[in-house]
């Protein structure tokens, strides 16, 4: 199975989104320059974390005009597995692919930190390897991960099983003082109707080896992977 | 560096590429001409009425406790002045206003804009 981590101006995770698809997922992995349409054959792509176009306009609101995003979203309604991973989830929401937006933390914090997220659905390739209500560990590092829709979107993705992660206490009780950023339910992370593109704030790629303090985060590349092998 | 006369440096290529007609490089080739008077757009954005607003809750509060006088609420949101090129008619004008605040300067999910034009 072959990742894409695409690298926008500004995009600071995607070389650990590379090292963590290729050195510790072993699979192969190709970066993607966001300048070029072509996602050379990849099975799977990956929008990475960090400052696309240096934040300016709105977080995401640039980069989803990058030529890759076109062929990326083609991807997607192909039903390519499509994982965006914090900045890649802002990017994915500007671009349509995923409802929504990611507005200004609610204590107008830049929050890095390690959080805990309860697994809603298994019902994506990219959590079928968790359990469901399962908490997962991984860090977040972020200042506009706070997760707004309108009613009719979230009785939506309510009725649908699409909210895929909540921000839960370590015991997995949704409260609001386990929700860092004043989202909207507690939401960590969300899929399209296909359940094929997957958004998230917390950072699996960095709790993908013991040395970085945690493995929780690999149980997605390892989701991903298990999905592939089985289509 | 010897000199280069500057019509020759080449123009560095656009980091969006021209598929997309909102970032895309004006198609008109003419330079703006000194009697040729340009028009202002002046573009508001704020967000919707149904979005928090936590910096403007801030700037509210921090008014408040300065002991300003009649603060009943306060938004933040965002301003652009945008110059256009005099050749286009006011139509044109404020077609091509429209659709960029539309299309690239609001998230129309949890914001929304006003504009007005000077000639």
């Amino acid at each position: 199975m072959k990742f894409g981590v695409i690298i926008f101006p500004g995009s600071n995770c995607d070389h650990d989104a590379y090292w963590t698809a290729q050195q510790v997922a072993h699979q192969p992995a190709t970066f993607l320059w966001h300048d070029s349409p072509d996602l050379q054959n990849c099975d799977a792509i990956i929008v990475p974390g960090g400052f696309s176009y240096g934040d300016y306009l709105r977080t995401g609101a640039i980069a989803r005009f990058s030529p890759v995003m076109e062929s990326v979203r083609k991807f997607a309604d192909g039903g390519g597995l499509v994982l965006g991973l914090c900045n890649g989830f802002q990017i994915l929401c500007e671009s349509g692919l995923l409802p929504g937006a990611l507005t200004r933390n609610l204590g107008l914090k830049y929050i890095c930190k390690s959080v805990t997220v309860r697994v809603e659905s298994t019902d994506t390739p990219f959590t079928s390897a968790c359990q469901k209500g399962e908490v997962l560990t991984i860090p977040i590092g972020h200042m506009d991960g706070n997760y707004f829709c309108d009613e009719a979107t979230l009785a939506e993705l309510n009725r649908d099983d699409r909210i895929i992660f909540r921000y839960a206490t370590p015991d997995g009780q949704i409260t609001a003082e386990a929700n860092p950023n004043g989202s909207l339910e507690n939401i960590a992370g969300i899929c399209n109707a296909g359940r094929n593109v997957l958004g998230m704030m917390p950072h699996p790629e960095r709790a993908s080896e013991p040395e970085l303090g945690g493995t929780d985060g690999l149980k997605i590349f390892a989701s991903m992977v298990g999905a592939m092998a089985a289509r | 560096m010897p000199f280069v006369p500057i019509a020759l440096i080449p123009k560095p290529s656009t980091a969006l590429g021209p598929a997309l007609s909102p970032l895309r490089e004006p198609t008109s080739a003419l330079p703006l001409s000194y009697n040729q008077a340009s028009m202002k757009a002046y573009v508001y954005v704020s967000l919707k009425k149904s979005v928090l607003d936590p910096q403007g809750k801030t700037i509210q509060g921090a008014l408040k406790k300065m002991g300003y006088q009649g603060l009943q609420d306060l938004r933040q949101g965002k301003y652009f002045e945008i110059t256009l090129d005099g050749a286009l008619s006011r139509e044109q004008v404020q077609n091509e206003v429209e659709r960029m605040a539309r299309e690239v300067l609001t998230n129309p999910v949890i914001e929304e804009f006003r504009y007005s034009l000077e000639e």
